[in-house]
């Protein structure tokens, strides 16, 4: 429905349909280096946020897998809480805690592991693993919660089988647990990679004017659409810029729909 | 529940083990939940106290500075107003829109439906980040800029819920549906006597999960508003830190006062919430 507004977009300057320029705007847009470093740096957040992120719920759901009784519950309802907060609001208190060279975290982990008291957010190679950090901190609840619920309902009958054949607890993991968790880990991955495509708010809030700083290192593409196309009045721009969002969605898109078709 | 590989070792080994276990588990929550204890304890502290080193955690005092300036400096009554009044307006219509719309795809035999289905699905690949423009552009078309129903209306019907709904509601036998209908009643009756009390958890997981979505987006609002008096808490959030980032302990007020509408919503809705939201995971 929406389809036929990206070709008439594309081809006008400012919103109103002036005259075809082809793809003039691609190639402003791809050959414009702040869309490049956007690019590249949502593709670092994607392998980040997704990749890390999995593994560690996963650790944290199998570990938490073992416990049982009120710990377990409480374990739980402690790991969910991010989930269920504004991610305004944690970002606000995730920027005061990189506070620079005398931040929390900076005491804190000079004084544990003596580390050069470093200035997080303004330093632009740290800034975006900085501000995935805080995102992995607010997801890795729902994400620890649904893989729980699929490893519980793992039969127990695979473990008693598994161990009469004389397996290790770590061979349990990789050759039980792990392929019969696949539909989840699957599910997390397509709706994790959907979401980084659409990052935007941590980066907005946790960066100073101009966002996406210190030096475009944290810009990413859905605040590369936003800036062009409402800060600088570029709507082409922006369509462009939109239009690759949407092709890299698509793509994991797709991959989801295949899945479920070879398992339907 | 202790799983199976544990109860066939040696009750030594096995204490130690679960020791550590805790106390690895113990020392991530409490890294989960500190930065909100802090947001907390900092909303209390003056400036100075909170950048001082040494690092300290509890306020001397109670000070309330902060949050006279939040209540001075930004119209928050107004924008948690508005923030409620959205968010929980598209929780309600996205609640029944999809029950309405899961119950039809799932239960009922019609020309298309596979189609149509399809096509409602279709809708998850359109965020309304990538609709940006072309919604801006529509919105500003039939003059809703600056309007409640304006910043709701991409968000009212969720595809995510229609298809959650819809495979949930899949699996409720037909046999129940068959004996209703047996006794006479119509096809709203059962959407309301049978299929709704059925997918009560699933509603309560999905209705917060949209409530936080709804609450906490940014783009957005900031998009379609232009008066302070229509800005919702994220927007009025990130103008107060611009304006003041140089009073850390005023942020963390706002924050803390921000956050508490959501935990309000959690907690009322929690009961069937982990339940419903593991069926969310397993449906899949």
């Amino acid at each position: 429905m929406f389809i036929s507004f990206w070709k008439l977009n594309l081809s006008s300057t400012t919103g109103i349909y002036e005259k075809f320029v082809g793809t003039a705007y691609y190639k402003m847009v791809f050959t414009d280096p702040v869309f490049i470093r956007s690019f590249i740096n949502t593709l670092i957040y994607l392998v980040v946020f997704v990749f890390v992120g999995l593994v560690i719920s996963l650790l944290l759901a199998e570990l938490i897998h073992r416990t049982g009784g009120v710990m377990k519950k409480l374990y739980i309802a402690m790991y969910f809480t991010p989930v269920i907060t504004a991610q305004a609001a944690t970002a606000l208190v995730w920027k005061l805690m990189y506070y620079p060279k005398v931040g929390i975290l900076a005491t804190f982990l000079t004084a544990v592991f003596g580390a050069e008291p470093q200035t997080f957010l303004q330093d632009p190679k740290l800034a975006l693993f900085c501000i995935i950090a805080l995102d992995m901190w607010k997801s890795i609840g729902l994400e620890t919660v649904i893989l729980l619920t699929g490893i519980e309902e793992i039969p127990d009958t695979y473990y008693e089988a598994s161990v009469i054949d004389g397996a290790k607890p770590l061979q349990q993991f990789f050759w039980i647990t792990l392929p019969l968790l696949r539909p989840q880990i699957f599910f997390l991955f397509v709706i994790k990679s959907i979401y980084v495509f659409k990052v935007f708010t941590p980066v907005y809030m946790m960066t100073t004017y101009p966002q996406g700083g210190p030096m475009n290192s944290t810009q990413v593409l859905a605040l590369n659409l936003y800036q062009q196309t409402f800060k600088n009045l570029k709507f082409s721009y922006g369509a462009v810029v939109s239009l690759v969002i949407f092709v890299s969605m698509l793509f994991f898109v797709i991959m989801q729909i295949r899945y479920y078709r070879s398992n339907l | 529940m202790i799983s199976y590989r544990l109860k066939r070792q040696k009750p030594a080994y096995l204490y130690f083990k679960r020791t550590i276990l805790h106390i690895v588990l113990c020392i991530g929550a409490i890294g989960f939940i500190l930065p909100f204890i802090w947001m907390v304890l900092s909303a209390f502290m003056t400036n100075t106290e909170i950048v001082a080193s040494p690092i300290t955690l509890f306020p001397s005092s109670f000070f309330l500075g902060n949050f006279k300036l939040v209540f001075e400096e930004i119209p928050i009554i107004r924008s948690w107003i508005n923030s409620l009044i959205t968010a929980s307006t598209v929780v309600f219509v996205v609640l029944f829109t999809s029950s309405l719309s899961g119950f039809m795809f799932a239960k009922m035999k019609f020309r298309g439906n596979k189609t149509i289905f399809t096509l409602a699905l279709s809708s998850l690949l359109f965020p309304s980040h990538v609709l940006l423009i072309p919604l801006f552009l529509l919105v500003s078309r039939i003059r809703l800029l600056d309007t409640y129903l304006g910043i709701m209306l991409p968000f009212l019907i969720s595809g995510f819920g229609v298809f959650l709904l819809r495979q949930f509601i899949y699996g409720i036998p037909d046999s129940i549906i068959d004996a209703a209908r047996v006794d006479g009643a119509t096809d709203f009756k059962i959407y309301v006597r049978i299929i709704l009390p059925l997918v009560r958890p699933i509603l309560s997981a999905l209705g917060i999960l949209i409530f936080v979505w709804t609450y906490d987006e940014l783009l957005w609002p900031l998009t379609v508003i232009n008066s302070n008096e229509m800005k919702t808490i994220p927007v009025v959030l990130g103008h107060f830190t611009r304006a003041h980032g140089q009073y850390p302990g005023a942020s963390m007020a706002a924050a803390t006062l921000v956050v508490i509408p959501i935990i309000i919503v959690y907690v009322i809705f929690q009961r069937n919430f982990v339940k419903g939201l593991s069926m969310t995971g397993t449906k899949y």
